[in-house]
């Protein structure tokens, strides 16, 4: 660890000198150089998340904070790798004499927060970049942005089929029930390219309504008004932005009053489309143009708002003055594009809002790569992988027995029950051979891998095997259930459900427990009397 | 008679006498570990040690060498008046292994070897050299002894504190093993004697005393601040051999410590290492292996001299002298095999042996090696190099054993 000593201050110099003559324990775990690297590493990155080019105009995506964490995790994961080789370093263990017995549970947890490091290193770097994002625009007016947005999109003809539809006003009318119906040739030659279910049903929705055109009524009646077929992608709930809150939700507003919100707003969509007031108009057309040039680059000159409204009062839409600019199109894409990453910048800024499987599948993996650490710092690299060869062919060959002979998943958990408890009684008897026995050692190793899930193993061979949580102490959440035909039948609730689920995740997290705080000092016994002990070669 | 401390006191007054100052040193800082001298003196001696080795360095000038001595009798001054306080005996030298008829036999398609069975006592304060041929076992018999080869036969019992031990475990604590391949280490020289000493237990204040006794002690000072890269191979071994030292075993084992080794270094560990089996704070027992088979020989206590896996010689070298009767001499020259065989044709139980270096020549006790050495004389045969090997065990190494 020179290269860390000769770039750490004066005060680090003298811990690590502390450490090594006072705690010496501490020191072997090199925790003190890692902590001061990944803070040095965090500060760079973290300089990076504010260096990052971002403005209004060109915001990056979620892809592109994605790729951005990605990319710093190379240098993290370097930084994982030089830890890993350092703690191999100056691991003592692999000496006779100088191994450490009783600071075993406290080792395991430096060793599990150490690998925690590199992979907290990029968030700082993120979390900056996001929220330079998040505060580009405040979320009143990011909320009044997209509002406004919404509002007036529809004023901007613009003739692309992913944006608008336009419909000949001679082809489309409204029945009775104010439902748009159309011509069936022209939906057949439109959505042909389109499958899916709901398409079909659409079709059928439509071929149906086709012969009722000519039975409008109501507030539209004899008027023939000209109807624009609104592209869902623009403001639906199911946008392509993939967000389901995208440009229609409030930041605080629940789904219940989103959903009111937007229902009300497809109502004025509507209204608006067919009622065609050149005031309303020309108010939203101001609105969304100045919107273009506040999220965009517009350097294509001031758009001319009075032949935009000229355009959507006329419904010329094929000869319309966006026709001739094309950039329009991507124009409008764009600003979307950074109303939305602004917006989505904001939710990630929301710490409790992560998905927390996430931080569950880290601390996992983290345990796990702890758990090799452990076992290689006791016995030979060689034995460690030996010990996961052995460990695939044995989990290999119990999955295709269990295949072959169709056991319905009753074999892998008698399997891996049975072996746990053999490996676990054999090694005991390490405890009383004269001479090193690699058979013995090599199932320790073995052992050593599965203890940390050896109550999961335990109750999944019980659920398997012996139905556990079907005794008649479970009969308690056994509610009735009437089907269709009138037959009672009995199930359990769903208070059974949390249950059985709450014993499984108290069963993981039991056997992770039990390993840190018992398996661990044993194994650790153990492989201390199997490395002592002379061997025969 | 002169009790211990004086022995002592009078070998570094003749060392001093000499301008010895690299011995006086070594002994005076022994003497006050050994004696348990205060604090200040120990102190003194180490700022000496430290000071002479770092001159070493620089290349001393004759004027800082006579300030050096001065400081030094000075400080053996200090020491003698002291004296009264520190009448310590040596004590009984207690046996620390008992090797009882052990064998090891190694069994391949290409080769198999048979150690055959030795026994061995391993007590405080006395070498035993290892020695023999590539191949005939010593490195097995050391691992077998530290406990890193299980034996087939036979048993080794350890005794540490005046108890039988069979826990390996606390048995490896006492036990240093230097095998010849050193396993490398990290950090520089100093931390790393530091956290050993550390490990065993040296914390605090009395860390920085060990480990500046040690490196002092073993000429380390200039070379305390270089990593494993930056230090030559004896020195890497000195390194180990300090280290090992930090835990204070009881038994130490080197496997061919002088295979890399200048004939001065050679001579100034062999030196160290009959200090430490002598000291009487931590009396250990030291059994190496080598080559160096007259280098070894002034040092041990008791030579094993191991040939095809089994002891041809175990003992002390003036049982062996007396066992020996014959003459056997180590010869070169500008003659030829063929000269000598003429020369000596009349003489009994005659065996010449050429070697790529000289002629090794065995003879009845019936000519002496005076008449032998006449002899060449008187036919004017130009010696360059002569040795009488009679009493060395190098004599076995001849197809004659």
């Amino acid at each position: 660890m020179n290269f860390a000593l000769k770039i750490s201050p004066p005060f680090l110099r003298k811990l690590d000198a502390y450490l090594r003559i006072n705690h010496s324990w501490i020191w072997t775990t090199r925790i003190h150089l890692h902590i001061y690297i990944a803070l040095l590493l965090s500060v760079l990155f973290a300089s990076l998340g504010l260096v990052y080019h971002i403005s209004i105009n060109d915001v990056p995506s979620v892809n592109d904070q994605n790729t951005f964490f990605g990319l710093l995790f190379i240098p993290a994961t370097v930084f994982l790798i030089y830890m890993i080789y350092q703690m191999a370093l100056f691991n003592t263990d692999k000496s006779a004499a100088y191994r450490f017995r009783y600071q075993e549970f406290s080792i395991l947890l430096i060793y599990l927060f150490t690998f925690f490091l590199p992979l907290l290193i990029p968030y700082p770097a993120s979390l900056i970049l996001n929220g330079r994002i998040s505060n580009l625009v405040s979320d009143n007016e990011l909320q009044r942005d997209q509002n406004s947005f919404n509002e007036a999109l529809i004023f901007l003809p613009v003739s692309n089929a992913s944006f608008y539809y336009y419909y000949p006003s001679d082809s489309a009318y409204l029945d009775t029930r104010q439902s748009k119906t159309f011509r069936n040739e022209y939906y057949d030659a439109e959505e042909a390219v389109n499958t899916d279910d709901t398409t079909i049903s659409t079709r059928r929705q439509w071929a149906l309504l086709a012969d009722s055109i000519y039975h409008h009524k109501g507030v539209f009646k004899n008027t023939r008004p000209k109807l624009y077929y609104r592209n869902t992608r623009i403001w639906s709930k199911n946008s392509l932005y993939g967000y389901n809150t995208y440009m229609t939700n409030d930041l605080t507003e629940s789904t219940a009053e989103s959903n009111l919100r937007d229902s009300l707003f497809l109502l004025y969509l509507d209204k608006i489309n067919i009622v065609r007031d050149p005031n309303e108009a020309s108010k939203h057309i101001s609105q969304i143009c100045e919107l273009l040039y506040k999220y965009t680059h517009f350097e294509g000159g001031v758009l001319d708002q009075k032949t935009i409204l000229n355009d959507f009062l006329k419904h010329s839409y094929s000869e319309s003055y966006c026709n001739n600019y094309p950039f329009l199109y991507n124009k409008i894409y764009t600003s979307t594009d950074n109303i939305t990453n602004i917006y989505r910048a904001k939710l990630r800024d929301d710490i409790n809002a992560w998905d927390k499987n996430v931080l569950f599948v880290l601390f996992i993996f983290i345990f796990c790569i702890t758990t090799i650490f452990q076992i290689y710092k006791n016995v030979h690299w060689k034995q460690v992988l030996l010990g996961a060869a052995i460990l695939a062919i044995l989990f290999t060959l119990i999955c295709i027995i269990e295949v072959v002979s169709n056991f319905d998943g009753k074999f892998i958990s008698f399997a891996g029950a049975f072996l746990s408890l053999l490996f676990l009684l054999t090694t005991i008897k390490g405890f009383f051979i004269k001479k090193f026995s690699w058979v013995l050692n090599q199932m320790a190793v073995i052992l050593a891998f599965c203890l940390p899930y050896f109550p999961l193993i335990i109750l999944a061979y019980l659920d398997q095997h012996h139905h556990i949580f079907t005794i008649s102490y479970f009969d308690k959440y056994l509610e009735p259930f009437k089907s269709h035909d009138g037959t009672i039948s009995w199930s359990y609730n769903k208070e059974y459900r949390e249950l059985v689920t709450l014993i499984w995740i108290s069963t993981f997290w039991g056997g992770i427990l039990s390993y840190v705080f018992i398996w661990n000092s044993y194994m650790k016994t153990l492989f201390l009397r199997f490395w002592n002990l002379p061997k025969t070669k | 008679m002169t009790t211990l401390i004086e022995d002592r006191l009078n070998e570094i007054q003749l060392y001093l006498k000499n301008e010895d100052i690299n011995r006086a040193g070594q002994r005076l800082l022994d003497i006050t570990y050994d004696f348990d001298f205060d604090r200040s003196l120990r102190d003194s001696a180490i700022q000496l040690r430290k000071t002479y080795n770092e001159g070493k360095q620089l290349g001393r000038v004759k004027n800082e060498n006579e300030s050096l001595l001065k400081d030094y009798t000075s400080l053996l001054n200090t020491v003698v008046q002291n004296k009264p306080a520190l009448n310590k005996k040596l004590s009984e030298r207690k046996i620390l292994a008992k090797i009882n008829n052990i064998s090891k036999q190694f069994t391949s398609s290409l080769h198999n070897f048979h150690f055959k069975p030795i026994s061995l006592e391993l007590k405080q304060g006395n070498i035993i050299g290892l020695v023999g041929e590539n191949g005939n076992g010593k490195t097995t018999l050391l691992r077998m002894i530290c406990g890193d080869l299980a034996t087939d036969e036979g048993e080794i019992e350890y005794y540490f504190d005046g108890n039988a031990y069979t826990d390996w475990q606390f048995i490896k604590k006492k036990i240093a093993f230097i095998p010849q391949r050193l396993e490398r280490w990290y950090g520089n020289a100093n931390d790393k004697i530091s956290f050993e000493a550390a490990i065993k237990g040296y914390k605090k204040e009395l860390n920085e005393e060990k480990v500046n006794f040690i490196v002092h002690r073993m000429g380390l000072t200039n070379f305390r601040e270089l990593t494993w890269t930056q230090l030559s191979s004896g020195y890497k071994l000195r390194f180990e051999i300090a280290m090992a030292l930090v835990w204070e075993p009881s038994i130490l084992i080197l496997d061919e410590p002088l295979a890399n080794l200048d004939i001065q270094a050679q001579e100034l560990l062999l030196q160290d290492l009959r200090n430490l089996a002598d000291s009487l704070r931590n009396p250990v027992s030291i059994i190496l292996s080598s080559q160096q088979l007259h280098e070894v020989e002034t040092v041990a206590d008791q030579v094993v001299f191991l040939k095809n896996g089994s002891a041809v010689f175990n003992g002390n070298l003036h049982d062996f002298i007396k066992m020996e009767t014959g003459v056997t001499i180590e010869l070169n020259g500008n003659f030829s095999y063929n000269d000598l065989q003429k020369l000596l044709q009349n003489w009994d139980e005659i065996k010449i042996e050429q070697s790529a270096s000289c002629f090794t020549i065995s003879f009845s006790e019936k000519h002496t090696k005076e008449e032998f050495l006449e002899l060449l004389i008187g036919n004017k045969f130009s010696i360059t190099y002569f040795r009488n090997i009679s009493g060395s065990t190098k004599k076995l190494f001849s197809d004659k054993y």
